[in-house]
C-alpha cells in the first residue's frame, strides 16, 4: 500500500531564536494535518503556552484539560492558547516541549476542528500535561499556521535554538 | 536505512445520511495497529463502539475530561460499548488507537481522544475483554450519527529498524 503520512515541511530554529514558526502556503490536496512541534523559548519560566494562529487569526476557542503532577484542572479560552507545552529557560537545559497538533479536514468548507496533546518538561516537581480541543470557525481552508510561545506574564518570546516543528499531510 | 510506510488508508467514510451505526467490516489483519478517525457533524446523541458485532458486556472504560472549567474522570465496566463522547452534542473529533488487535491471545485495549472545543476535551482507555483479533468495528449510536460525518481507518505498518 502506499504512504498515507506525507512530510510537508519542517523547521527548525537557527541561533538567534525566533519569535514565531509559521508555515505558509499549505497545500490543499490531503485530507488531514498533523503538526509536531519540539519546542523551548527564551523567558524566565519552566514553560510558556503554545499560541495558535491559522490563516492569521487567532480567533480560536479552546477547551483545556490540564495536568501538573499533582492536580487536574480544566479552562477555556478564545485567542488559541493551546496550554503551557512549550518549554522555558529555567527548565531543566537541552530539555524542549513536545505538542502534535491535529487538523481533520483542513481544508473543508465547515468550521475546523482542532485536537492538541502536549506536555512541558523539566527535571522538577511541577510539569503540565495538556489536552486540548480547538474550534477555528472559518469556511476557509487552513493555509497558514502559526505557533508563537507566550511565558507565564503574557509575553510573548521566542523560540529557541534547535527548536523545531514539521508539518505532516495525511491521506 | 530503508524507510516503509506508516499510516495506509484501509477504508474512508462519509455518511451522505443519518444512521445509527458504521461498521468497518473485513479489516486485514496485516498491520501491528489500527487508528480510526471521526470528525462528527453536529451531534444530537452519543456514539460509542464495538467490535466484531459483540453486543455482550465485555466492554469497559475509564475516561478523564475537561470541560474548560471542572476536570472529572469516570469509568464504566460491564458495558455493552466503549463509550466515546463526552455529550450528545457538538462536533467532537476522535482518535481512536487500537493495539495489536489482530493477536487471538490478549484481550484488547483501545486509547482515544475526544476533544469537541464546544464541550470538552477529554482521553478514554478501553478493553474489550475477548481473545479473537478484530476483524470488524462498528460505531453505535442509541440515536443517529449524523450526516456528514467523516470516518477513516488507517493500518499502522511497523518501521523498519
Amino acid at each position: 500500500m502506499a504512504l498515507q503520512l506525507y512530510k510537508i515541511a519542517t523547521v527548525e530554529v537557527g541561533s538567534a531564536g525566533a519569535s514565531s514558526i509559521a508555515f505558509t502556503s499549505i497545500p490543499s490536496g490531503y485530507t488531514d494535518l498533523k503538526l509536531v512541534v519540539s519546542g523551548r523559548a527564551d523567558g524566565a519560566f519552566d514553560w510558556h503556552q503554545l499560541y495558535l494562529e491559522l490563516n492569521g487569526s487567532t480567533s480560536i476557542s479552546v477547551r483545556m484539560l490540564q495536568g501538573s503532577g499533582s492536580a487536574a484542572a480544566s479552562y477555556n479560552n478564545s485567542v488559541g492558547e493551546c496550554g503551557p507545552i512549550i518549554g522555558g529557560s529555567t527548565a531543566t537545559a537541552n530539555t524542549f516541549g513536545s505538542a502534535e497538533l491535529y487538523f481533520p479536514n483542513y481544508s473543508s468548507a465547515s468550521n475546523k476542528s482542532i485536537s492538541v496533546d502536549g506536555v512541558s518538561e523539566t527535571n522538577g516537581t511541577t510539569i503540565y500535561q495538556i489536552l486540548s480541543a480547538g474550534l477555528y470557525s472559518s469556511s476557509s481552508a487552513i493555509s497558514q499556521i502559526t505557533v508563537k510561545p507566550k511565558d507565564a506574564s503574557a509575553v510573548y518570546r521566542n523560540f529557541v535554538q534547535y527548536s523545531t516543528a514539521t508539518l505532516y499531510g495525511i491521506l | 536505512m530503508s524507510k516503509t510506510a506508516t499510516y495506509s488508508l484501509i477504508e474512508s467514510q462519509t455518511l451522505g445520511s443519518a444512521t445509527a451505526t458504521v461498521t468497518f467490516s473485513s479489516i486485514p489483519g496485516t498491520f501491528t495497529d489500527l487508528i480510526l478517525i471521526i470528525r462528527a457533524t453536529t451531534l444530537s446523541a452519543n456514539y460509542n463502539m464495538r467490535f466484531n458485532g459483540d453486543t455482550g458486556t465485555n466492554y469497559s472504560d475509564t475516561s478523564l475530561w475537561g470541560n474548560g472549567s471542572s476536570a472529572a474522570s469516570y469509568r464504566s465496566s460491564n458495558n455493552t460499548v466503549i463509550g466515546l463522547t463526552y455529550t450528545s452534542s457538538g462536533a467532537p473529533i476522535s482518535r481512536i488507537q487500537i493495539q495489536d488487535y489482530s493477536n487471538a491471545t490478549t484481550y484488547k485495549t483501545v486509547l482515544t481522544r475526544q476533544d469537541d472545543s464546544v464541550n470538552a476535551a477529554g482521553c478514554n482507555v478501553g478493553l474489550w475483554r475477548n481473545t479473537a483479533a478484530i476483524t470488524s468495528i462498528s460505531i453505535v449510536s442509541p440515536g443517529t450519527i449524523p450526516s456528514g460525518t467523516t470516518l477513516k481507518l488507517y493500518g499502522i505498518q511497523a518501521g523498519n529498524a
